[in-house]
């Protein structure tokens, strides 16, 4: 019979060091998912999936049985993504003019593109989509996909990034207007 | 009052607060009141909830097979040490545990990477684009075009001319005000770095990373710039560009005589003069563009 995540949970508060495993083994690959959106590095991402698992580890006993146990993860998860990019000392360096000329394309518009290159462009408005992520700051990128993916509140993203709501406001707003003026070209008629 | 607020048209933020049901629900009902009679903000409208469904359309990378098991292998003799330490999980604090190296000052337990037990990943599959979400992405853009195309199909005669046809004008003109806005910060790092203080180093880290963040964005500028046929503009910011990397790239405190190559491209390019004309060109086109209501 299937058990559910908070009997699994209980558990692991319980000292069942197996009911741990079979939470890791059960959703690690969703908290990557959660956390690669915000630190945009993969292995980077792996360290904080691990991070997100030790501080669950720790707060098993925070965990109220009527919440989402996978709410419950996400939200450690945020946190801890969030607590990296804070102390994140490295700067992303600025990439060599050639990376861009890699990517670079003479695609119009896409609604001038016949059926058969959609597939291509698709590739190419994915690419300029992760580009124009990485050029945000930290503080746009998590606001923004907190708000965007996460489908947390402004008031709820303030309160995690510690900022006023009107400064998490015009953080989402910034990045949203980078998004439209990069991807301008591609929903252009 | 209520009648000014539904007659002044949306502001991005209006409908970026409403796409992500964050007005109030009297902001939202004067909001749909105003869509209903304003071809150009609901145009507007469609553009944006376009481009935010691009936003959802990139392929980010899974994580490698067997994440699951390698995930736990690096936790299992944490987790395993941790409870024969305290015997009941969650009735202490994760400080206690040995074997784990703090390097935050919160209760968040950091392990450090263990390059013996963990083989460093496999990289290739980092940003590749698998076919599925490609062919995603395309669906996805293909309602986009479909909802787009209704969006944008000519007015009858009775809608308001300025609207739906000039719907990428109105696109254009958002990136210019993006670009005009770079450009205008690129010149404020490089008119301090010219003026700056002959006898004082110059150059700091925060400096650098200014201008790391305007090589950033300004590549990004420069290609879509150069998507609408705008060679001037993406000249101009290819060649800020490389003084910028030069900035960003240099140590973190350097004297003026390091930095008068710099100084001296900017001033054998004109670049400050260029870019106050090009921002002055740009702030005329804008207010020319501007409608009247």
């Amino acid at each position: 019979m299937h058990e559910s995540d908070p009997a699994i949970v209980a558990r692991a508060r319980d000292g069942d060091v197996d009911a741990f495993r079979v939470l890791v083994e059960q959703h690690s690959r969703y908290l990557f998912g959660v956390v690669i959106r915000l630190i945009r590095n993969a292995d980077e991402a792996q360290d904080v999936v691990q991070d997100t698992w030790m501080k669950v580890h720790a707060q098993l006993a925070r965990f109220e049985a009527r919440s989402e146990v996978r709410t419950w993860l996400t939200r450690i998860a945020v946190n801890c993504a969030i607590d990296h990019l804070r102390s994140a000392k490295r700067r992303e360096a600025p990439h060599d003019p050639a990376d861009l000329e890699e990517h670079a394309t003479d695609a119009g518009p896409f609604m001038a593109q016949p059926g058969a290159d959609r597939l291509v462009l698709a590739g190419e408005i994915g690419a300029r989509v992760g580009e124009t992520m990485s050029c945000l700051t930290r503080i746009e990128r998590a606001a923004f996909m907190l708000r965007h993916v996460e489908g947390m509140s402004i008031t709820e993203i303030g309160e995690e990034l510690g900022l006023k709501t009107s400064a998490t406001k015009h953080c989402i707003f910034r990045a949203v207007r980078k998004m439209r003026a990069a991807l301008a070209p591609f929903v252009a008629v | 009052m209520r009648q000014d607020q539904t007659a002044r048209h949306l502001t991005d933020e209006d409908l970026l607060l409403d796409y992500y049901g964050e007005a109030s629900p009297e902001q939202r009902a004067d909001m749909r009141a105003h869509l209903e009679t304003c071809d150009r903000c609901r145009a507007l409208d469609r553009e944006l909830r376009a481009v935010l469904a691009l936003v959802d359309t990139e392929p980010l990378p899974d994580a490698p097979p067997g994440f699951e098991r390698e995930m736990w292998a690096r936790l299992e003799p944490h987790i395993q040490s941790s409870a024969v330490v305290s015997g009941v999980n969650g009735t202490r604090d994760s400080s206690v545990v040995s074997g784990f190296s703090r390097t935050r000052p919160d209760n968040a337990v950091r392990l450090k990477p263990d390059t013996t037990v963990r083989p460093k990943p496999d990289t290739a599959w980092r940003f590749e684009f698998p076919r599925w979400a490609l062919a995603a992405a395309a669906a996805v853009l293909a309602v986009v075009s479909f909802s787009l195309g209704r969006a944008w199909a000519p007015a009858p005669p009775a809608s308001s001319p300025e609207s739906i046809a000039d719907v990428r004008a109105v696109s254009e003109r958002l990136l210019r005000s993006e670009v005009e806005e770079h450009l205008e910060r690129s010149q404020r790092v490089l008119v301090e770095l010219v003026n700056a203080d002959d006898t004082a180093p110059v150059m700091l880290a925060s400096d650098r990373e200014r201008a790391a963040d305007l090589v950033a964005a300004g590549r990004l500028y420069r290609r879509s710039v150069e998507e609408i046929g705008d060679a001037d503009t993406r000249d101009l910011l290819e060649d800020v560009e490389r003084v910028l990397v030069e900035i960003a790239n240099g140590p973190d405190v350097e004297s003026s005589n390091d930095l008068s190559e710099v100084r001296a491209r900017i001033s054998d390019q004109d670049l400050i003069f260029r870019l106050r004309l090009m921002t002055a060109e740009m702030r005329a086109r804008e207010a020319r563009a501007r409608p009247t209501w």
